[in-house]
């Protein structure tokens, strides 16, 4: 953001210009609570907290600040202003809260007179859950039969931190991680910070940021690096009890920070509008991305598999057949394979050797039966809802 | 468990599907006072500015005041910026310039080789040799 004095920033509301030459740099008050002297929080510190609980983990020492930040002093911020333009959030959806969503908890946002910005703490838990909630309802009526493995895969790449984080970079969100003092240095207030996502940095990784060129200073692409790496290490043991919580693990860093934010704007939207328009968004932002769901899969013994389905379901012992092949002799065969119950073709796979084409098409059949999707798709909440296909689950080898 | 996800992977963004975001979020105007080749810049502030904040609200607006050469410059959510020189230009020039970065999304300019490129795989799928009737195959 460029400050100078020979600035003179334009937005929508704020257009006159003397208004905006005139306008000093103002105190962090509000009018409508009474002042009071510069002073740190003297309250109970164990009230200030936030519970003690699994997912609060490292906010432990945290102290809970209860301070909303007025609806006038928001409207003075270009960023937030813009911000919610672009989202084309609901005019019923305060500036003031949008700043709110934007505040992490362990970011340093105590003001000049000493009192401590109300946070996205108890938001994004609420707009998490909600988030996944209407995600996995989604998906279960979606792909009834979806493992259940890949179906947590598959929520993950909607809702895991990473995506949440790529979601909010694609809008354009902004970071501001100083803290009061470097603010105090830099002679910016609070107030200018508001349009920000507000989050404390991992000390290590504000100097790594720094050495490895990083290319905007406020982002530390280091914390993204660093958390996909230690991702990969123990995803092979979490596949079969993976299931989408709060990794209190994640570094308090960027990555935890924004997916935070687009949580606590659901929860938002939920609070000042209605329950159906926090779906709609749900529905608009995060679930019409795209994923390669025939992709997800990967399988051990295909037709031991395919073979067991069958049996369960009543059909045909499935068997492989050659349908068409050129060049057996040659350095470069095809074998055209398909798997056929009784007369009933399943799947089919093409190969170069003949284990391979039969393998090939004992994946394509058993995802032909997995990635099955009803014509007619309601949810349950949606009106007209007349029941879903509830599958009878994984077959066992 | 019989089913493994194969890899962890992050949902691609399709802006424009079910919503559609302005990837440009900034454009400042420089202009001088004093100089000449500002003159297009000043009259072109003069007119329209308020005009453009007003019907833009997705973009944040600055107008700087420094000497020198002026110049449009659009700052983009991909972190990227354009910026294109206005010196001795006119209005109109000017208008263009700034519709071009509305219309932006900051990826480097490339030419596009077919008119349509699908992210897509075809629905109809490829022709394969196999599938035809073997008495029409090709013997070798």
């Amino acid at each position: 953001m460029i400050r100078t004095s020979r600035l003179l920033r334009v937005s929508r509301v704020a257009v006159s210009r003397s208004r905006l030459i005139t306008c000093a740099p103002r105190s962090f008050t509000s009018d409508h609570k009474p002042k009071t002297p510069p002073q740190a929080p003297t309250m109970d510190p164990t009230a200030l907290r936030y519970p003690n609980s699994d997912l609060s983990v490292n906010l432990r020492d945290v102290a809970k600040g209860d301070y909303l930040v007025p609806g006038d002093l928001a409207r003075q911020s270009p960023a937030l202003k813009t911000l919610h333009a672009r989202l084309g959030l609901p005019e019923a959806l305060p500036l003031s809260t949008l700043a709110q969503c934007l505040t992490c908890p362990e970011a340093d946002t105590v003001g000049e007179d000493g009192r401590k910005l109300a946070d996205n703490y108890g938001m994004s838990v609420f707009g998490g859950s909600l988030l996944k909630y209407h995600v996995t309802e989604k998906f279960v009526v979606q792909y009834p039969r979806l493992p259940l493995p890949i179906l947590n895969s598959l929520l993950d790449s909607h809702l895991s931190l990473r995506s949440l984080t790529r979601l909010a970079e694609s809008w354009g969100v902004e970071t501001d991680r100083r803290s009061a003092f470097e603010r105090h240095m830099s002679n910016d207030s609070l107030a200018n910070t508001l349009g920000y996502l507000r989050y404390k940095p991992v000390e290590d990784d504000v100097s790594n940021a720094s050495k490895d060129g990083v290319f905007d200073s406020y982002t530390p692409r280091s914390d993204v690096k660093k958390y996909n790496q230690k991702q990969k290490k123990n995803s092979q043991h979490n596949y079969d009890s993976q299931v989408y919580v709060f990794d209190s693990s994640a570094p308090e860093g960027y990555e935890r920070s924004a997916a935070r934010f687009v949580q606590a704007l659901v929860a938002a939207i939920h609070a000042h509008v209605s329950r159906d328009e926090a779906l709609k968004f749900i529905d608009n932002f995060i679930l019409s991305r795209a994923v390669d769901v025939e992709s997800l899969f990967s399988f051990n013994q295909p037709h031991k598999e395919i073979v067991r389905v069958c049996a369960r379901e009543g059909l045909e012992r499935p068997e492989a057949r050659l349908m068409a092949e050129t060049g057996r002799l040659s350095k470069a065969p095809v074998f055209v394979v398909g798997v056929f119950s009784g007369k009933h073709k399943l799947g089919e796979g093409q190969g170069a050797s003949l284990a391979e084409a039969k393998i090939r098409a004992s994946v394509n059949a058993l995802k032909g039966y997995y990635l099955y999707s009803p014509i007619e798709q309601t949810r349950p909440q949606e009106e007209g809802y007349n029941g879903t296909f509830i599958d009878k689950g994984p077959v066992v080898i | 468990m019989s089913a493994r996800p194969a890899y962890q992977t992050v949902a691609r963004n399709l802006n424009g599907v079910g919503n559609f975001v302005l990837q440009c979020k900034k454009v400042t105007f420089r202009y001088c006072n004093w100089g000449g080749s500002s003159d297009g810049m000043r009259q072109y502030l003069d007119k329209n500015l308020q005009k453009i904040a007003a019907q833009n609200p997705e973009i944040e607006f600055v107008a700087v005041k420094d000497i020198g050469h002026p110049f449009i410059r659009g700052e983009f959510v991909n972190g990227a910026e354009k910026t294109i020189c206005c010196k001795n230009k006119h209005p109109r020039f000017i208008n263009g310039k700034f519709e071009m970065l509305k219309s932006s999304d900051g990826a480097p300019r490339k030419q596009m080789k077919s008119p349509v490129e699908s992210i897509n795989e075809s629905v109809r799928g490829i022709w394969s040799p196999y599938h035809t009737d073997p008495k029409a195959r090709h013997k070798i």
